[in-house]
């Protein structure tokens, strides 16, 4: 159940990471802050207890800014 | 997760207000907590003439797209900065406002700091040495004195300013940790106006930086997505991760920091600091004619003076 077979984007990088698990947990397993982006997924806004599904492509957008 | 007024799927989940909600809303849930603040906190009304100030990005968008969808009478202030790196973030970010005006037919006003001061940012932040040290402080110290004299010259009541939840908790931190007891006392959503000073109000304060983001988002409003380059390991970045840590943990930590704050203060926490700022400041600038507690240039005219 390792398979790495979705894909979270952030800043233009492609992070492969589990399907079949909530996006809350996915993130967390890529060590990044839930509180600090939000997800959008087919060019919807996706909450972090949806299933990431075999083949995604989730847009995580930075939501913190600085100055 | 679903929608807590109407069943249908959720976009956001707001953990902290222990609320999910649609789209739809959402987007009709976010106005109607900043019309309220505004009410609640006297910050303007209808007939007052708004500058809001406007950088491109998802915060000052979004409220700008907030206020005019109520009604209210606004016009935005850009200034440009001059900061062209890699990501010519000032020209982009300036474009990103431009657009924003031009579709909704509002009034944007473009200062240029070059053309105007005869520097930018990057060449101050590279000759001062409060420019090489802090260049964010130096940045909001010339932005603040803009804001200032454009309202003020332009006649406006008021200016808004879209700090969020975030930036108020991040900066209050940051007082906090240094025991800074004169900005502890001035970190309110309204500074109200004297000589010299528009009111200045912040009707974002209870707002989460990342339910501006979603509002943004939602209402396809493009903003510019990239970091100021200078900003990058800035202070109030550091604070707001370590925030947000403490808020995965325990949902509202930030709301319920800034809340006490104001709870604070409004039972008389910092008696006096607040005016003795601006008692401080009744003298003005020989050159600008802006407020001073120096008594001979302020700090804005000192760091354009290169004699």
């Amino acid at each position: 159940m390792d398979e790495t077979n979705a894909t979270l984007l952030l800043r233009g990088k492609n992070i492969m990471c589990r399907s079949n698990i909530p996006l809350r947990k996915a993130m967390k397993e890529k060590n990044i802050s839930v509180s600090d982006h939000l997800a959008v997924r087919a060019g919807e806004l996706i909450t972090d207890d949806e299933m990431v599904k075999t083949g995604d492509l989730i847009e995580l957008i930075p939501v913190i800014s600085g100055g | 997760m679903r929608c807590r007024k109407c069943g249908e799927k959720a976009v956001i989940n707001m953990r902290q207000h222990r609320l999910s909600l649609c789209k739809q809303h959402y987007l009709e849930w976010l106005p109607a907590q900043i019309q309220k603040s505004i009410k609640k906190y006297g910050m303007f009304s209808k007939y007052d003439r708004i500058l809001v100030a406007v950088s491109g990005g998802k915060d000052s968008l979004a409220l700008w797209d907030i206020l005019w969808k109520l009604g209210f009478n606004t016009e935005g202030l850009y200034i440009n900065l001059g900061i062209h790196s890699e990501i010519a973030y000032s020209n982009r970010s300036m474009k990103f406002a431009q657009e924003f005006a031009d579709n909704r037919n509002l009034t944007l006003h473009i200062t240029d700091i070059k053309k105007d001061h005869g520097e930018s940012i990057p060449e101050i932040s590279i000759r001062t040495r409060r420019g090489r040290d802090k260049p964010c402080s130096l940045c909001g110290l010339i932005k603040r004195h803009i804001m200032n004299r454009f309202a003020l010259d332009g006649q406006y009541n008021v200016l808004a300013t879209a700090h969020n939840l975030d930036d108020e908790a991040a900066i209050l931190l940051a007082n906090t940790l240094d025991w800074s007891l004169e900005f502890l006392a001035r970190s309110t959503p309204v500074l109200s106006s004297k000589p010299g000073f528009i009111k200045k109000v912040k009707p974002f304060f209870r707002t989460y930086e990342r339910e501006a983001a979603a509002y943004a988002i939602l209402n396809r409003i493009d903003y510019i997505r990239d970091e100021c380059p200078f900003s990058i390991d800035s202070k109030q970045l550091y604070y707001k991760k370590y925030l947000n840590e403490w808020e995965e943990t325990r949902p509202g930590t930030k709301l319920r920091f800034y809340l006490n704050y104001l709870k604070a203060i409004s039972h008389g926490a910092f008696p006096g600091k607040q005016e003795s700022a601006v008692q401080l400041a009744q003298q003005r600038c020989p050159q600008c004619g802006q407020p001073t507690n120096t008594g001979g240039l302020c700090a804005f005219c000192k760091l354009f003076n290169k004699t």
